[in-house]
This record gives C-alpha cells, structure tokens and sequence, in this order.
C-alpha cells in the first residue's frame, strides 16, 4: 500500500514532465499554421516566440492539474473500503482524463499538424481526428465525474431543490443554444469547412455528444456543491469546500475552454490580444481550480492520517 | 448493544460534528494506534487519555484553538455525565 502511495504521485510526474518536454519541442519544432499566420499577420519567427510564449503557462497549468488530480486519487485511495472513497476515487479518475486530455489532445494537435503540413491531404483526417480526440476525452471524463458526485449526493439522501434544478436547466439552455448557434455559423461563414465533415454529422457527432458532456458537467458541479452542504463536519467541510470549490472552477473553465477551442474558427475574427487574454485567464481559473482541489485534497488526506 | 459500544458511539457521535464522514475512522484510530486496544473496548477509563491525544491530533488540522476546546470540552462531559446535565465543565489535566 505505501509502496502505490509513494510511486503512483512519481509515475503521475515522470509522464508529466515527459509530455510537457515533448509539447515544447514539437511546439517550437514544427512549421507553423499556415491560417493562424494570415489571420494574424505573423511571421514564422514570430509564431514560434508566440508559440513559445503560450507554451510555458500551458504546461504550468498541465503541471496544476496533475498534482490536483494526484493528491485526490491519493486521498480516495486512503478511504478506499469506504462509500465515499469509491465515489471520490470515481471523481479522481474524471479528473484524471480531463488533466492528461490536455496534453494528449495538444500534442496529437500538433503532431497532426505537423503531419498535414507535409502532406496537404491528410488535412482533413488531421482536424477531424483533433476534434474527436478532444471530445472523446471530454465525454469520459465528466461521465465518471459524475458518477463521484452522484455517488457523494446519494449517501447524504439530499435531492435537488426545484429552483436549483430550474437553474440548472435554464444555464443548460443557454449553453446549448449559443453553442448550436456559434457552431452553424462557423461553419456557414468559413470558407473551408472547419470541421471537415457535413453539418449533420457535426450536429450529431460533435455538437450533442459536447452538450451531453457538459451537461455532466454541470450536474457533477452542482453535486459536489449540493453534498458539501448537506455534509457535517466542521474540518472536514472546511477541506472539502476547497475540493467544491476547485471542482466547480474546473468544470466550468473546462467548458469554457472546450467551447472557445470548438469555435476556434469563429475566434479568429477577435483581436489576437483579447484572444490570448480570455485564453489565459480562462486557463488560469483552470489551474486554480486543480490547485483548490489538490489543497483540499490535502487537508482531508490528513485527517485520514492524524 | 453494551455500555462499552455505547460509548464509542458517543463519542463517534460528538467527533461527527468536526470530522464529518471521517469520524468514525478518526476514533477508531486513536483507540487502537494510542490506546492499544479495539474501538468497541473502549471504556470510560480510557476516556482521559484518549481526549488528550484527540486534542494533539486535531491541533494537527487546525489552529483554531477555540473550535478544539469547545470539541474537547463535549468530550469531556462523557467523562462525567453528571457534569453534562449540569453544564459544568469537567477538565481532563486535573487528575
């Protein structure tokens, strides 16, 4: 058991910091974009400081949700025989899909990319298999978040309230509207498709299974809210308010992210300045909320051990 | 169900209020890792000794003496259930 407890954190590091070296190398290794350079009236030198200047804080945030994840599978791990230790070993897992999606769908990016720009014809396969990795890793990992959090909600026996449940559904909406919206347009206003597939199969492939996911999402968000109300326990609330609290950050700026890098097209008309800076502060709540849940995480692991 | 259950749960029952979910487990470790001896032993002999390393425990999670003191405190009424009707405050370091 220790000896888990002790290589699991060094095996979850060691990968990290093999994928982050691999991202900075293939970032600044690889041509450029031949769109983001027209959009952007930017020259090669130019991307790859650019590049660059991305890279760093996208692998300080990959470095945040690793370390997050890794403290609260280890705390699951030190209640493990119990209810909620299956239900937060559930939630560790989601997490863990959501911290290595990042690494896993830039790097197949960028090394599709890099393939695509040698051969002009494997372009569409390179975009289409980009957007399915990103949305395949999205939907598994809010599907077993969730699975936590209900695991969580149903040992306090509490239910929804109706409002909040009507919250829910309205938020719910929006998102799924604006995203049809932004999504239709896109593909209506680019001249060259950037999905590479049909609008039917965008709709049904892409824009539900996303919308499925999110809506996970935001159950699973409003679960852990709902159990850390419901749940006694003054050091332990206080520990795990910090876990709530991260997992919302993380939830809601996961699909901020998801939505903006879907509609990464219908971006390209932005400022590139106010994109970089909605991209970095949405990243940086990203982080914070690993790094709220990784503290949380902490601070319950030491009641278990006290 | 003896007097000796009884009082574990008593005393689980207290820690639930500050520890939540990990209440039992919390007991159930400072009996058997200090006191040497299974949870459902515990007698109220025992109950001095096991409030003091409670009270070094939980000063581990938080430096909020005063929330300690009043978890100390509730403990301590087991110790004197008189002492619980009464409202007075029993203190453990005096004997």
């Amino acid at each position: 058991m220790h000896k888990t407890a002790v290589t699991k954190p060094t095996q979850t590091f060691v990968s990290f910091s093999i994928l982050s070296l691999v991202y900075v190398l293939l970032s600044i290794g690889l041509p450029p974009v031949a769109a983001t350079l027209k959009a952007y009236h930017l020259s090669a030198t130019g991307y790859r400081v650019l590049v660059l200047l991305i890279a760093l804080p996208v692998v300080a945030m990959w470095f945040a949700a690793f370390y997050g994840y890794a403290q609260l599978e280890q705390y699951a791990q030190t209640i493990k025989k119990t209810p909620d230790g299956k239900a937060f070993a559930s939630i560790g897992r989601g997490l863990r899909w959501l911290a290595w999606g990042l690494p896993i769908t830039s790097l197949a990016g960028n090394v599709l990319g890099g393939v695509a720009h040698e051969y002009p014809h494997f372009g569409s396969m390179a975009i289409i298999v980009t957007h399915y990795t990103s949305l395949i890793i999205s939907v598994i990992a809010f599907t077993i978040i969730n699975t936590g959090t209900r695991g969580l909600t149903d040992a306090t026996g509490k239910q929804p309230s109706l409002a909040a449940t009507r919250g829910l559904m309205v938020s719910f909406i929006f998102l799924a509207i604006t995203y049809c919206y932004v999504t239709i347009r896109t593909v209506q206003t680019q001249a060259a498709n950037p999905y590479q597939l049909p609008m039917w199969l965008i709709l049904l492939t892409i824009v539900i299974p996303y919308l499925y996911a999110w809506l996970m999402g935001l159950l699973a968000s409003y679960e852990i809210s709902l159990y850390r109300r419901h749940i006694r326990g003054v050091f332990y609330k206080r520990a795990l308010n910090l876990v709530a609290g991260g997992m919302g950050l993380t939830i809601l700026s996961s699909i901020v992210l998801q939505y903006l890098t879907s509609s990464s097209p219908y971006l390209r008309r932005i400022n590139l300045n106010w994109v970089l800076l909605i991209v970095f502060a949405v990243l940086m709540l990203y982080a914070a909320g690993f790094l709220l849940i990784a503290v949380g995480a902490t601070k319950l692991k030491k009641i278990e051990e006290v | 169900m003896d007097h000796r259950t009884r009082l574990y749960d008593r005393v689980v029952r207290i820690t639930h209020i500050y520890l939540g979910p990990a209440a039992d487990r919390f007991i159930a470790r400072q009996v058997q890792n200090h006191l040497g001896k299974e949870p459902e032993k515990l007698t109220v002999d025992d109950l001095v000794q096991l409030i003091d390393w409670i009270r070094v425990a939980v000063s581990l999670l938080t430096d909020d003496t005063e929330i300690v003191e009043e978890y100390v405190l509730q403990l301590q009424r087991l110790t004197y259930p008189e002492a619980e009707a009464t409202g007075k405050r029993v203190s453990s370091d005096a004997g």
